[in-house]
């Protein structure tokens, strides 16, 4: 007998009375996306974040000028921005694409209750990206600002990724005598984009 | 890593031997509870949270079979590789046997309560493969050759002086500079380096999806998803606990989870890999090593709905003022103490004694588990099976003979009394354990029944 029968069975063995699944209720919760949307920026700033709320793409277009400028290297990966310049670097190898400083990507959708952004490998080109950077912007639309996350479930597509993330924050640890360190493996600084009237 | 075999009360008066330091943890860990306190008020409907999860919880395990073949179906079906181990060594045998079939010497590994339990570090050195820790805190306990103290918190025992000492001895850091940031900076660099040079990523799982066979990992440093996306290998090792049945049901428990442990609404990073990416391996390896056996005890079966936040440590008094080390067991504390001894029943007998029975823990446990009530199961079967001391018997023997016989207990409570009031040095001093400590209260002038006799006719 194989270790995936000897398992099987020995569960099987037991005599358990069949619990039955519960039926959920999603909680009732206040909404108005002017409570959401001030909620995330709060959740995202309290996780050493900073929220940029109400902007345009111009805005945004600014901030990545003026990245540029400053010489390091970005990875944009945002359609309809400028300096969108995922193509040049999708088909490298992760390990190559360690001197990237800020990467800046398309979140699905954002979490009030806790500031998470969702979004998968379709927009991050190479999932390695919003973890080997210095610096990671994600920009989300205020509408796509659910109140939690059995919302955000109920949300996310049934499509098929290999990968998919909620990010609430720069990288942290506390594990040095409890003091919060911003950036432990991750990015080290982290802005949100929370885009009006598109 | 080995556990030291101290009986835990021996450890834990070592522990406190230094009365500052053990003062220090005491504090540092309830400030955690305070932490989570603060984070589930802040949820309305946190209650029912707990139940819905307790309940998804114990449906799961009543009907493990069918879930375990589900989630290897809908895993298969996308590429993931499945394997199943009976217990660690077979679980070691299945890590190694994939990293050798690609010759990989250096692998970086993330949180995982279950490679401990395996001892899969020591058993991969002896083989000749690197394992590097890349969760900070476990990369210092690494360093420093010791398990874990807390399965959340592994480093917390420690405070910013040990950590700067070990990481000058291991990796040249500048003596003396303890401040965490510079310390956390460093390790930064080094770790990045070992990513970058690793041939695979082992990581834990915290959720496993059964109806999409997807797996669900939560750091707050971002070690598994730099591990893993950096490696065309991912090993995956998952208790077969740890199975939910649908991706609906991440809702529940994600919400429930960092706020338990650390009292943040969400860890940072909240990972679902879903597939193996073209040119890439995933393999999730489903673990037993005793998880059936805990799971045919009826009165013990709850435990294994554990998501390992690691709140009952931090609510725990004994815990706190004991630290994770006097447990020698992978799992401290009061989870720990329920899961210890059906592994090992002889070597883990002093574990539920360990204990007030105080019931915190059963009550910040955000899935219900009745954790103060299989303490006290455990005890009865411990002592029938005689694991436990025999002094122990004779005492609650003696006890029970004394509170029943209502003239038996005049005479001793009255003695009681003349010793505390006229001969205290005979209770108070070294050779009572109830001493240490305490003080003992004074005696009454009367007792109850003396008083009662006397002004009964007064009514």
């Amino acid at each position: 007998m194989n270790s995936r029968e000897k398992i099987l069975q020995d569960i099987d063995a037991i005599a358990m009375g069949k619990i039955p699944l519960p039926v959920f209720v999603m909680p009732s919760e206040q909404s108005g996306s002017t409570n959401l949307v001030s909620l995330f920026k709060e959740k995202v700033q309290a996780a050493g974040g900073i929220a940029h709320e109400s902007a345009t793409i111009k805005e945004l277009n600014e901030f990545i000028k003026e990245i540029v400028d400053k010489g390091t290297l970005l990875i944009n990966a945002v359609r309809h921005t400028v300096h969108y310049n995922i193509e040049e670097y999708i088909h490298l190898e992760s390990k190559e694409l360690e001197a990237v400083h800020t990467v800046i990507l398309t979140a699905l959708m954002g979490v009030a209750e806790n500031g998470a952004l969702w979004l998968t490998d379709k927009e991050m080109g190479n999932p390695v990206l919003p973890f080997i950077c210095e610096e990671l912007v994600l920009v989300v639309r205020k509408t796509d600002i659910v109140s939690n996350m059995h919302e955000a479930y109920v949300k996310m597509e049934e499509e098929h990724h290999s990968f998919g993330v909620f990010i609430a924050g720069p990288s942290k640890t506390a594990d040095i005598e409890q003091s919060l360190v911003i950036g432990a493996h991750g990015a080290k600084t982290f802005h949100v984009f929370i885009i009006s009237n598109e | 890593m080995k556990h030291n075999s101290k009986h835990h009360s021996d450890a834990a008066a070592a522990f406190l031997k230094d009365a500052e330091r053990a003062k220090w943890h005491d504090e540092t860990l309830w400030f955690v509870r305070v932490k989570r306190d603060q984070s589930a008020q802040d949820v309305s409907g946190w209650e029912e949270l707990r139940e819905q999860a307790s309940q998804v919880k114990a449906h799961t395990l009543s009907d493990l079979g069918t879930y375990l073949k589900q989630f290897e179906k809908n895993a298969s079906l996308k590429g993931i590789q499945i394997h199943w181990a009976e217990d660690a060594r077979q679980h070691n045998d299945i890590v190694f046997s994939i990293l050798n079939r690609h010759n990989i010497k250096q692998v970086v590994k993330s949180k995982s309560m279950l490679t401990e339990e395996c001892h899969l570090n020591q058993y991969l050195k002896d083989k000749g493969v690197e394992v590097i820790d890349t969760d900070l805190g476990e990369f210092i306990v690494q360093l420093r050759q010791e398990p874990p103290s807390h399965i959340v918190l592994p480093a917390i025992h420690l405070k910013r002086q040990d950590v700067s000492n070990t990481f000058h001895c291991a990796l040249q850091s500048e003596i003396g500079n303890s401040d965490p940031f510079y310390l956390a900076g460093y390790a930064r660099k080094v770790l990045r380096h070992k990513f970058l040079s690793s041939g695979a990523a082992i990581t834990g799982v915290n959720f496993a999806v059964a109806e999409t066979g997807n797996i669900v990992v939560c750091t707050n440093e971002g070690n598994a998803d730099l591990g893993v996306h950096l490696n065309k290998v991912h090993i995956a090792s998952m208790g077969i606990e740890k199975l939910i049945p649908k991706t609906e049901h991440l809702g529940v428990f994600l919400r429930l989870l960092a706020r338990s442990a650390t009292g943040q609404p969400i860890t940072i990073y909240t990972s679902h890999f879903q597939a193996p990416l073209p040119g890439h391996e995933m393999h999730i390896i489903l673990v037993d090593n005793g998880r059936t056996k805990q799971l045919a005890r009826e009165e013990f079966r709850n435990s294994l709905k554990c998501i390992r936040c690691g709140a009952c440590f931090n609510t725990c008094p004994v815990y706190r003022r004991s630290g994770g080390h006097s447990y020698h067991n992978t799992v401290a504390g009061p989870i720990g103490s329920i899961l210890a001894p059906n592994f090992d029943m002889h070597a883990n007998a002093d574990l539920p004694f360990a204990s007030t029975l105080c019931g915190s823990c059963t009550n910040i446990c955000p899935v219900k588990i009745n954790i103060h009530d299989q303490l006290w199961n455990w005890r009865q079967i411990l002592m029938k099976e005689r694991y436990a001391p025999a002094s122990k018997k004779i005492s609650m023997k003696l006890m029970s003979m004394v509170l029943s016989k209502p003239v038996l207990y005049k005479i001793s409570t009255s003695i009681l009394r003349s010793i505390l009031k006229n001969f205290p040095f005979i209770l108070n001093n070294r050779f009572n354990p109830w001493f240490k400590n305490r003080e003992h209260p004074q005696p009454p002038v009367q007792s109850f029944r003396e008083w009662y006799k006397q002004n009964r006719n007064h009514e």
